[in-house]
C-alpha cells in the first residue's frame, strides 16, 4: 500500500513538475507546394498479384489521403513487362495483370505515367535471411494477455530486414476491429532517436490469437528509406531527438514514397507462452 | 614625445631579450667571475651583462667606449661588479630590475654642475589578498591616489605599478572588500603583499563603495563577469542556482530552452563556446541535461566571459570562453560547508595544511534523485543519478613561488532499477597542475600542465560501446610589466588530442558495430598581447594568435568525391598527415572620457579546430561525438567587429551598456538530411561546410549598489545559416535564431536576515523545421518538410523568485546556516520546447503515445512539449569557521 502511495505521488509530482506534459496541440500546417504523387510499392519473390498504391500528399495531418485512380504503370524486368490495372475497389490501389514473381538478378524498372508527367524509379531484389523463432510474453499491467518479444534486433551489421506481424484475434472475440499490425525492423545503422524512443502504443492480444510473421530482406537504400521513416514517425520525440528532414526518395520526378523489391519469408503461428 | 618612443622602443627591444633570454630567467643570479686586463670599456659592459644576465643603458658621453682598463673580480654578486664597475668608470649606476642605468656621478662626488635631476622609476609589486582566507583577489584594483593612474591585480592576485621613486598614497579596493589606503616611500623596488578585510554587511553580500575608475575599466561589454556571490543570489532550482543559468542571464548568451546546459553566444552554435577551468576544459558542462552545472557554485572564485575581443592568451573557439578561476582555500583556518535538499545534497572542506603557506578546498556533490525511482510503468526501468568531485590544493613555495593543483570528476548516470546495471554514463574528468613563479617585480610567469576528457557509454546488450575525447597540455605564458603604460602577455601552448568517436568493447566476438579509427591531433599556439595605454584616454590592446593543428596518424581515413561518395581509403601510420596553420589577430581600441564613459571598438578572427557532431534539436547534449579538423574539413573561422559602449550614471549608481556587433563565420557543420551520426564510418560524407552570419545589438542597465540591486538587458539578434547543397542552397534562420530577449535580474534586502530575489526572462522561440504536408506510407503519416526552420515555437517566459533566510542572529557566529526557498517557473508558464506531429491522443495522466497499430485508422494529435511548469525546492545552507 505504501509502495502504490509512493509511485503515485512520484508519478503526480513528476508530471506535475519534472517532466511537464505532452499536450495536444491545434499547431497549423501551411502547405507550400502542390500536392505531389507517392507511390507504395512494395513487390516481392511471392507469386502473385504484385500491388502497388498511388496516392497524392495530404496538407493537413488526418486528412484521408487522396487516391491516384488516373494512372497508367507497369513494371519491367529482363524484357518481360508487367501492366498494372487500378483495383476499382480499392481506389488507388493497382494491381499486376498477370501474377508474377520479382527474380534475382535482374533491374525492375517501374514507370507511372500520371497528370502528364512520367515518374520512374528502379530496384533489384534484396535477399532475405532466415526467419527467426518468435516468442510471447505476457503483457505489461495484463497478465491475461500477451505481447511480442522484442528479440528482433534493432542493429545488424550482416542483414537488413523489416518484421511485419499481423494478428488476429477477431475469432476469439468476435469482433472485426481485433486485428493488429505492427513492424520491427533489423538497421544496419544506429540513429540517435532509437534511444529512449517516445512510448508506443500498447499491443496486447490474447492467447491463441493468429499470427502471420513476414519478413522483408531490404538493400541499403530501402533500408535508409524506412530507418528515414521511423525516425520521423515512431521514433520521433524521443530525449535527444534529431532535426526534422525529409524522407529520401527513389522515386523520379518530385515523387515520394518507395518502390522496392524484396524477398520474403512468412510463417503462421498460434501465440502461446 | 621621441624621448617617449625611444625609451618604449628600448623597453620593447630589453622586453624581446627577456623573452629569448626566460629560460635562463628562472634559475638563481649566478655568482661572477671576471679577469681581465686592459679591457674596453664596451666588451667589458657586455661581459658583465652576460654575466649577470642585465642591460646597460648610458650616455656615450659619459663612458668612453675606447678607454681601457683592468678589471678583476671573482665569485661575486652583480651588486659586487657594478660597484667596482662603477668605481672603476668614476660613475653612478642605479638598477631597475634588469636594467642598468649609468649616470654621472653627483656635484659631491665630482664638483661639476649636478644635471637636472630626474626621479627614477620603481616598482611597487605583490599579491592582493582576503585578510581571513589569504585566497588571492582577481582582478582587484591598484589605484595611485588622486590620479587617473592604477593596475589590476592578475588571475592570480599579482599586481605590479612602475611609477617615479618617492612618496605616493596607493588606494587598493576590490568589490566587497573594505579600501584600503596605503603611503609608501619608494626608493627601490618593493614588494608588498595586501590583505584586505570583507566588508561587514548582513547577507547577501553586496558591493560596496566601488571606485569609479574599476567599474569603467572592468565592465567592458563582450567581457561579462559572473560573480559567486551573484550567482548565489539567483533562485535556485533543485537547490542550486547553477552556472549555465547565471550564463543565461547576460547579454549576448541564448539559451535553448529548459533542461538545456548549452548555450548560445553571439549567434554562433553550441559547440564553439569553451568552458575552462583553472584553464582545463570542461566538454560538457551539465549535469540532468542540463539543469544542473557541472561546476559547484562554491568552487567558482571568479567567471569571465569573452564573447568579442577575446584575449589572443585564450582559445581556441569562435564564439565565447568561459574561464572560471577556482577558490585556493582558506590558509589560516578551517571550514566546512554544504547544502541539502530533496534533489541533491554537497559537502565542502576548506583546510589550511600549513598555516599561510599550503590549504586544500575539496567539495563533493550526490544527487538524490535516484531515491524516487522511476514512474510506475514497466516499461521504464531507468533511474538517475549525477556526482561531482572537485579539489583543489596550493602550495607556497616561497614568497616567489606557488604551486597549485586542481581535480574534478563529473558523473552522470541511467541505470536500470531492477538489475542496478548502468545503461548509460557520461562524465568529463578535468585537472590541472600549475606553477607561479614572481621572476621579478614586473614579470609574472604561469606554467600548467592540464587535462579534460569527456566519454560517455552506452550498454547495447552485451557490449559496451563508448565515445571519448580527452587533451593533455602544456602552456606557459608570462605577463611583463614593462611600465604603466605598457603591459603585455606571451606564451606558448603545446596540446595533444584523443577522440574515439565510437567503440566496442568488452567482447570482440560480439562486435557488431562498426569499428572507427581513433584520432590523434595536435596544436601548436605561440600568442602575444600588449595593452598600450596611449594616453590617459586612450587605450589599445593588440594580440596575435598563431596556431598549428596537426592530424597524426596512425589512422585509416577516406578520400570522397564531389557527391560524397567514398573513392579511397588511406591508411596513414605514424607522422603527420594534415596540417592547418592559422595566425589571428585580434585589437580592440578603448577610449574613456569624464571617468564615466567608455567606448570600444575590437575585431577579432578565431579559428576552432573541433566541433562537436550533432544534429539533435533536443535541449539535452550526451552524445556528443567530436570532430577535428582534418584533411575533409577545413577548420572554422569567424570574424567579428563589436563596438560598445558603457556608461557609469554616478548620481544613480546606475551602469549602462550597449552593444552592437556583426560576425561572419565560414566553414560552420552542416547535415546533410537524414544524417546518421552514431557509429558512421562515413560520417564525412554527410557533412556539409557553409556559411553563418550574425548580428545584434545589446543593452543592459545594472545596479550593483544598495538594498536593491540587479540589472535588466534586452538584446535584438539575429542568425543566417547558408550552406551548399541545403536549404536549395539559399539562407535560413539558425535554430538560435531568436530576434528579441529580455532578462532582469531583482534582488533586495529585505531585512538584514532576509533577502529576496527575482528574475525574469522573456524571449523569442526557436525555430524549427514545421511539416508543410504529409503522406501515407504503411498507413503511418509520414510527415514532409519545406523550407529549413520554416517555423518557430512559442516564446518563453519564466520568473524564478527565491526567499532567503539566515537563520543565525550574528552574521559574524562561527556558524551560519540559512534557509532557501525558491520557485522556478513561478508563473507556470508552458515553455515549450518541440512541437511533434506523430502523436495519438491521450487521456489525461497519460502521455501520448506513438501508433503502432497500423492496420486501424487512428487519427494523430500535434502535440507541444514543455519541460517544467512549477518547480520549488527548499534547501538549509550551512558553513561553519574554526
Amino acid at each position: 500500500m505504501l509502495n502504490t502511495t509512493r509511485h503515485i505521488l512520484v508519478y503526480l509530482l513528476g508530471c506535475l513538475l519534472i517532466f511537464g506534459c505532452e499536450e495536444k496541440s491545434n499547431w497549423p500546417t501551411t502547405p507550400d507546394q502542390a500536392p505531389a504523387l507517392v507511390v507504395e510499392a512494395l513487390l516481392t519473390n511471392e507469386f502473385k498479384h504484385q500491388e502497388i498504391q498511388l496516392s497524392l500528399t495530404q496538407s493537413q495531418i488526418n486528412e484521408v489521403p487522396t487516391p491516384v485512380t488516373d494512372a497508367e504503370l507497369f513494371v519491367s524486368a529482363a524484357g518481360n513487362l508487367f501492366s498494372f490495372s487500378a483495383d476499382p475497389a480499392s481506389p488507388g490501389l493497382y494491381k499486376s495483370t498477370i501474377p508474377f514473381a520479382v527474380s534475382f538478378g535482374h533491374t525492375h524498372q517501374l514507370t507511372i505515367d500520371w497528370n502528364g508527367a512520367i515518374y520512374k524509379s528502379s530496384s533489384t531484389l534484396s535477399s532475405v535471411g532466415v526467419l527467426p523463432e518468435i516468442f510471447f510474453l505476457p503483457a505489461f499491467g495484463d497478465s491475461s494477455k500477451l505481447r511480442i518479444q522484442e528479440n528482433i534486433p534493432l542493429y545488424s551489421n550482416f542483414e537488413q530486414a523489416m518484421y511485419q506481424f499481423d494478428i488476429d484475434w477477431s475469432t476469439q472475440t468476435g469482433t472485426p476491429e481485433d486485428r493488429a499490425r505492427v513492424y520491427f525492423y533489423t538497421f544496419s545503422d544506429f540513429h540517435i532517436n532509437e534511444i529512449q524512443p517516445p512510448p508506443k502504443e500498447p499491443i496486447r492480444f490474447p492467447i491463441g490469437s493468429e499470427v502471420i510473421v513476414r519478413k522483408y530482406g531490404l538493400d541499403d537504400e530501402f533500408a535508409q528509406f524506412l530507418l528515414a521513416v521511423q525516425v520521423s514517425t515512431t521514433w520521433n520525440g524521443n530525449l535527444f531527438y534529431s532535426s526534422s528532414s525529409s524522407v529520401p526518395s527513389n522515386i523520379s520526378n518530385g515523387g515520394l514514397g518507395y518502390f522496392a523489391t524484396c524477398g520474403v519469408l512468412a510463417d503462421t503461428m498460434v501465440a502461446g507462452l | 614625445m621621441a624621448s617617449y618612443s625611444k625609451t618604449t622602443i628600448h623597453k620593447l627591444i630589453t622586453f624581446t631579450l627577456l623573452l629569448c633570454l626566460s629560460a635562463s630567467l628562472f634559475g638563481q643570479q649566478k655568482a661572477i667571475t671576471i679577469k681581465e686586463n686592459q679591457i674596453k670599456t664596451t666588451k667589458l659592459l657586455k661581459l658583465i651583462a652576460k654575466e649577470g644576465n642585465v642591460e646597460f643603458s648610458y650616455n656615450s658621453k659619459l663612458v668612453d667606449p675606447k678607454r681601457t682598463l683592468n678589471f678583476s673580480i671573482s665569485k661575486a654578486t652583480l651588486t659586487q661588479t657594478l660597484d667596482l664597475l662603477a668605481t672603476k668608470l668614476q660613475v653612478q649606476y642605479e638598477q631597475i630590475d634588469d636594467q642598468v642605468i649609468l649616470k654621472p656621478t653627483t656635484n659631491n662626488q665630482q664638483g661639476n654642475t649636478p644635471p637636472p635631476k630626474k626621479k627614477s622609476t620603481v616598482t611597487l609589486s605583490g599579491l592582493l589578498q582576503d585578510q581571513q582566507t589569504g585566497e588571492t583577489l582577481i582582478n582587484a584594483t591598484v589605484a595611485l591616489k588622486g590620479t587617473t593612474k592604477g593596475v589590476f591585480s592578475n588571475a592570480f592576485g599579482f599586481y605590479s605599478l612602475s611609477l617615479p621613486a618617492g612618496a605616493h598614497t596607493f588606494v587598493f579596493s576590490y568589490i566587497g572588500y573594505d579600501e584600503q589606503e596605503v603611503t609608501l616611500d619608494l626608493q627601490k623596488n618593493t614588494a608588498k603583499n595586501i590583505l584586505l578585510n570583507t566588508t561587514k554587511i548582513d547577507l547577501p553580500p553586496v558591493t560596496v563603495g566601488l571606485p569609479l575608475r574599476e567599474l569603467l575599466n572592468k565592465k567592458q561589454a563582450g567581457n561579462s563577469t559572473l560573480t559567486p556571490n551573484e550567482l548565489g543570489q539567483f533562485p535556485e532550482f533543485g537547490g542550486e542556482s547553477g552556472l549555465t543559468k547565471g550564463l543565461q542571464s547576460l547579454p549576448g548568451i541564448k539559451m535553448h530552452s529548459d533542461g538545456s546546459a548549452g548555450f548560445y553566444s553571439r549567434g554562433g552554435e553550441r559547440d564553439q563556446n569553451l568552458m575552462l577551468i583553472d584553464d582545463a576544459p570542461i566538454y560538457n558542462p551539465s549535469h540532468l541535461f542540463g539543469f544542473y552545472s557541472v561546476v559547484i557554485p562554491d568552487f567558482a572564485k571568479s567567471i569571465t566571459v569573452y564573447q568579442d575581443d577575446i584575449p589572443a592568451s585564450l582559445g581556441d573557439q569562435l564564439s565565447s570562453i568561459i574561464s572560471i578561476r577556482t577558490k585556493d582555500g582558506n590558509l589560516n583556518k578551517m571550514e566546512l560547508g554544504g547544502s541539502i535538499n530533496p534533489f541533491m545534497s554537497r559537502i565542502t572542506v576548506e583546510l589550511p595544511i600549513v598555516k599561510e603557506k599550503s590549504a586544500v578546498f575539496t567539495t563533493f556533490r550526490r544527487s538524490s534523485l535516484g531515491l524516487y525511482g522511476a514512474t510506475p510503468n514497466n516499461n521504464n526501468n531507468s533511474t538517475y543519478q549525477f556526482h561531482d568531485f572537485h579539489f583543489k590544493w596550493n602550495y607556497k613555495i616561497s614568497k616567489k613561488n606557488r604551486i597549485y593543483f586542481t581535480l574534478l570528476q563529473i558523473s552522470d548516470l541511467i541505470k536500470n532499477k531492477n538489475t542496478g546495471a548502468k545503461q548509460v554514463n557520461w562524465g568529463n574528468f578535468a585537472s590541472t597542475l600549475r606553477w607561479n613563479y614572481i621572476i621579478s617585480p614586473k614579470l609574472f610567469s604561469n606554467t600548467t600542465i592540464y587535462t579534460g576528457t569527456y566519454a560517455f557509454h552506452v550498454n547495447l546488450l552485451d557490449n559496451l560501446w563508448r565515445s571519448e575525447l580527452g587533451n593533455l597540455s602544456f602552456r606557459t605564458d608570462f605577463t611583463h610589466y614593462i611600465s604603466e603604460k605598457i603591459k603585455t602577455k606571451f606564451g606558448v601552448e603545446f596540446q595533444g588530442y584523443f577522440i574515439r568517436p565510437g567503440e566496442t568493447t568488452r567482447d570482440s566476438s560480439l562486435a557488431f558495430l562498426p569499428q572507427i579509427t581513433s584520432d590523434y591531433s595536435s596544436k601548436a599556439v605561440l600568442y602575444y598581447q600588449a595593452n598600450y595605454k596611449i594616453t590617459d584616454q586612450l587605450t589599445l590592446d593588440a594580440g596575435l594568435r598563431f596556431s598549428s593543428w596537426k592530424n597524426n596518424g596512425p589512422k585509416t581515413y577516406f578520400l570522397y568525391d564531389e557527391n560524397y561518395l567514398p573513392v579511397d581509403t588511406v591508411n596513414v601510420g605514424s607522422g603527420t598527415f594534415n596540417k592547418f596553420d592559422n595566425l589571428d589577430p585580434r585589437i580592440s581600441l578603448q577610449y574613456t572620457w569624464k571617468e564615466t564613459n567608455q567606448v570600444k571598438l575590437s575585431y577579432g578572427r578565431y579559428h576552432q579546430y573541433l566541433q562537436i557532431l550533432s544534429n539533435t534539436v533536443s535541449p539535452f547534449s550526451v552524445f556528443d561525438i567530436w570532430q577535428p579538423a582534418n584533411q575533409n574539413l577545413a577548420p572554422p573561422v569567424s570574424s567579428q567587429y563589436a563596438l560598445s559602449y558603457l556608461r557609469y550614471l554616478q548620481a544613480a549608481k546606475l551602469q549602462i551598456s550597449l552593444a552592437g556587433y556583426y560576425k561572419q563565420a565560414n566553414n560552420i557543420i552542416d547535415y546533410a538530411p537524414n544524417t546518421i551520426l552514431l557509429d558512421n564510418p562515413h560520417i564525412e560524407a554527410s557533412l556539409r561546410q557553409g556559411q553563418s552570419s550574425a548580428y545584434g545589438a545589446e543593452f543592459l542597465v545594472k545596479k550593483e549598489q544598495g538594498k536593491l540591486n540587479g540589472w535588466f538587458s534586452y538584446n535584438y539578434s539575429r542568425v543566417f545559416r547558408q550552406t551548399k547543397g541545403l536549404n536549395d542552397d539559399s539562407p535560413y534562420r539558425a535554430l538560435q535564431d531568436r530576434p528579441h530577449e529580455i532578462s532582469l535580474v531583482v534582488n533586495y534586502d529585505l531585512s538584514k536576515r532576509i533577502a529576496l530575489s527575482g528574475y525574469w526572462t522573456s524571449f523569442s522561440g526557436a525555430t524549427f523545421s514545421a511539416p508543410t504536408s504529409f503522406f501515407t506510407y504503411q498507413n503511418q503519416t509520414v510527415p514532409v518538410y519545406g523550407e529549413m526552420n520554416n517555423d518557430r515555437l512559442p516564446a518563453y517566459h519564466r520568473m524564478d523568485i527565491s526567499f532567503k533566510l539566515r537563520l543565525n542572529r550574528k552574521q559574524s557566529s562561527r556558524f551560519q546556516h540559512s534557509l532557501m526557498f525558491s520557485l522556478y517557473n513561478a508563473i507556470g508558464h508552458k515553455n515549450v520546447y518541440a512541437v511533434k506531429f506523430n502523436k495519438l491522443e491521450a487521456d489525461i495522466l497519460q502521455n501520448p503515445t506513438v501508433p503502432r497499430n497500423v492496420i486501424t485508422q487512428q487519427d494523430l494529435v500535434p502535440t507541444k512539449v514543455d519541460l517544467i511548469r512549477f518547480f520549488p525546492s527548499l534547501t538549509y545552507k550551512f558553513k561553519i569557521r574554526a
